[in-house]
């Protein structure tokens, strides 16, 4: 067992996540804790269904469902991310995280571990990433919004010393993940995947397994409170070698690269960045047909740029950082140690893949 | 699909809509054009002859004693009830008042499925060998209550949820099962992920795999002596038969059809089986055999200790 929580009552949103949920399922398995999910979507409820836990209808950007929510609750793990019901970042991440803070201290909650991302450092920092590197704001809302959701974390824990630690996952992997996991496979299946400079930059994801650890540990350790932490695997590898491992499962044999800093695929990348504000500038229905041609030229374009595998700026400058991440602070007060391997942790994807999306894992035709 | 199948339907006049949320159901029947709503089965009784129960399952038993004690004949929607007991009562109440309780069970007015228990009876393509189910989409299904996620309100997940449809269609070809192995991912909840292994008279074997968090293939197969018959879950006509080396896309009598005419059918069928003092084509009898089988199954789950540790999510154990 990671942690002591046996019997604490714990409350967790974003329990319906692909991280939330696996946090729910060692609570309750291995912790023996007491866990209550705050639940706004039911549809996605499936898999902490699974568990004899309190799904608690609420949304953490209505105060008073967090406040019921989190009665009685000794821990608050603080997940819930994404775009809420008006479609923006803000809601969910600045008015929730305020809200989530808010209960806690109203009701003398004994820790909030909040998780952030290693995003609030922007996609380009030189060389090895430590917690001092300062925030980047980059005009995304996503990163900006997080920027905002620590600040409030620090407000709340200089104004009324609240008990709160913050994680700061890289680029989470493993069985029910998305964007680095299943996101990865369709593109290779799709033909709109490529590596940039082959694959040579550094690969700091995190699996999730190795991230809930340091969610249980932040949640317990004492000289975690009010401290901020990157956390991602301990091994020292490349994109290629994280992405072949995709590669073996699907049976491709090689993957096409394309190099980063040319010309040509900087202007490209800009251009999908500029393609995509488009779709938001002039997104909205009932729409004018000039409009509708437009968006519908942009996503074409947009399309078309997929398939030759380049992605946006963001993604270029991620997949070619080559600077690592450092989780030596986490190591040093957390006693956090990322005890699964790459090859343990794709043998679980990779079992999970087959499992769940069985169709996905065969290649139309074998390149 | 209820409240299109009730307006389009020659015997049936729809008069009232009931619901807990008033306002939910007042903008309802004025967008449907229907005279009368409320929020309970005694505001609009005097309008009814019949009503149809589609609310989360653990409402059924007392909605469908109380649609009985008024007169009412009932349409019930899947599953029947939570528990056998539940069904029994439901039954019971029926016969004791006279009225009729059928099921809907909208997949056994596919023509498609009709079909195939016409291929299976008449031994078409000779005996029934095994019949493979594999259904399952990512949940995405919005909901009110999230009633099919709490383990308050439903003894179980997407087996007795989504799954009841295939199982219902399985047991309506094949009969009642004689044995079944089963296996679930449940860790003390709702399972998400099911399978299920029967043996069936004649010495069929039937498989279903079904999940709510999985994107699996959508198949039925179904294995005869000399020939496979394969469908989607999702299709009403259209099925494709392989014999030796020839593969042939055939269509059911009648299967020219959408998903919603099937709905309009079902309703048909719920009418005249009141009108003509006739069985409904799908008895409450046979949701009562859904839930028996299910009820197995979910005994087999509940013998099983927890995991210590937390396994890979979505296999079942």
């Amino acid at each position: 067992m990671v942690a002591d929580l046996k019997n604490e009552k714990v409350l967790v949103t974003g329990g319906t996540g692909f991280v939330g949920c696996r946090l729910v399922e060692r609570l309750f398995l291995e912790c023996k804790a007491d866990v209550r999910v705050l639940v706004h979507n039911w549809a996605s409820a499936s898999w902490a269904a699974r568990l004899p836990v309190d799904l608690a209808q609420g949304d953490v950007t209505d105060y008073s469902s967090v406040l019921a929510a989190a009665e009685g609750c000794s821990v608050i793990f603080h997940l819930a991310s994404g775009p809420g019901a008006e479609g923006d970042y803000r809601a969910t991440h600045v008015d929730g995280t305020r809200n989530v803070l808010q209960a806690a201290r109203e009701l003398g909650t004994d820790r909030v571990v909040h998780v952030s991302s290693v995003v609030v450092h922007g996609p380009d920092t030189d060389g090895t990433l430590t917690e001092d590197y300062p925030f980047i704001r980059t005009g995304r809302a996503y990163a900006d919004t997080k920027i905002e959701a620590e600040e409030i974390v620090s407000s709340f824990l200089e104004k009324h010393g609240l008990p709160v630690t913050v994680l700061r996952p890289t680029f989470i992997w493993g069985p029910r993940g998305g964007q680095f996991t299943l996101g990865v496979i369709r593109a290779m299946r799709d033909g709109t995947f490529a590596l940039l400079d082959q694959g040579r930059a550094k690969c700091p994801a995190v699996y999730v397994d190795n991230l809930v650890d340091a969610m249980l540990l932040a949640a317990v350790k004492d000289e975690a409170v009010g401290e901020s932490f990157l956390v991602a695997d301990s091994e020292d590898r490349t994109w290629r070698e994280y992405f072949d491992e995709y590669t073996g499962m699907i049976g491709m044999s090689r993957l096409r690269s394309i190099p980063a800093s040319a010309w040509y695929v900087e202007r490209a990348a800009w251009l999908i960045d500029r393609l995509g504000d488009i779709g938001i500038l002039l997104g909205g229905n009932p729409a004018p047909i000039w409009r509708r041609a437009i968006r519908r030229a942009a996503r074409e374009l947009l399309q078309w740029l997929g398939r030759r595998g380049i992605p946006a700026s963001w993604h270029l400058k991620i997949y070619s950082r080559t600077g690592g991440v450092s989780i030596a602070k986490a190591r040093r007060l957390l006693g956090y140690q990322p005890r699964v391997s790459l090859s343990e942790g794709m043998a679980a994807t990779e079992a999970w893949l087959r499992d769940q999306w069985p169709q996905i894992m065969e290649l139309p035709d074998a390149d | 699909m209820h409240i299109p199948a009730a307006k389009n339907v020659e015997d049936v006049e729809l008069t009232t809509l009931i619901d807990a949320d008033a306002v939910r159901s007042e903008e309802l029947a004025a967008k449907h054009d229907v005279p009368f709503s409320g929020k309970a089965l005694a505001d609009v009784v005097d309008q009814l002859d019949a009503a149809v129960v589609c609310t989360p399952p653990h409402l059924h038993l007392p909605l469908v004693e109380d649609a009985f004690a008024k007169g009412l004949h009932v349409l019930c929607e899947k599953p029947l009830a939570n528990t056998l007991k539940e069904c029994e009562a439901m039954v019971a109440a029926g016969k004791q008042a006279g009225r009729t309780l059928a099921m809907a069970h909208i997949f056994r007015f596919y023509p498609v499925r009709r079909e195939m228990k016409r291929i299976i009876e008449q031994r078409r393509f000779g005996a029934l060998v095994s019949v493979h189910i594999e259904q399952g989409n990512p949940y995405s299904w919005k909901s009110v209550t999230g009633y099919n996620m709490r383990r308050e309100l439903v003894p179980g997940g997407v087996l007795i949820d989504a799954g009841i449809h295939p199982l219902d269609t399985m047991l309506w070809w094949c009969g009642d099962p004689r044995s079944i192995s089963y296996k679930d991912d449940a860790l003390g909840g709702l399972e998400s992920n099911a399978s299920m292994d029967l043996d069936f008279a004649g010495g069929v074997k039937g498989h279903l795999r079904i999940s709510r968090t999985a994107q699996l293939c959508n198949l039925f197969r179904l294995t005869f002596e000399t020939a496979t018959v394969v469908l989607t879950p999702y299709s009403t006509g259209e099925y494709t038969v392989v014999e030796r080396d020839r593969k042939e896309a055939c269509i059911a009598p009648g299967g020219d059809v959408k998903a919603a005419d099937c709905a309009h059918s079902q309703m048909r069928d719920f009418a005249r089986s009141v009108i003509d003092n006739r069985e409904p084509l799908v008895s409450a009898e046979e949701g009562e055999r859904c839930i028996r089988t299910i009820e197995e199954a979910y005994r087999m789950r509940d013998r099983r200790p927890l995991p210590s540790k937390a396994p890979t999510p979505g296999l079942t154990w």
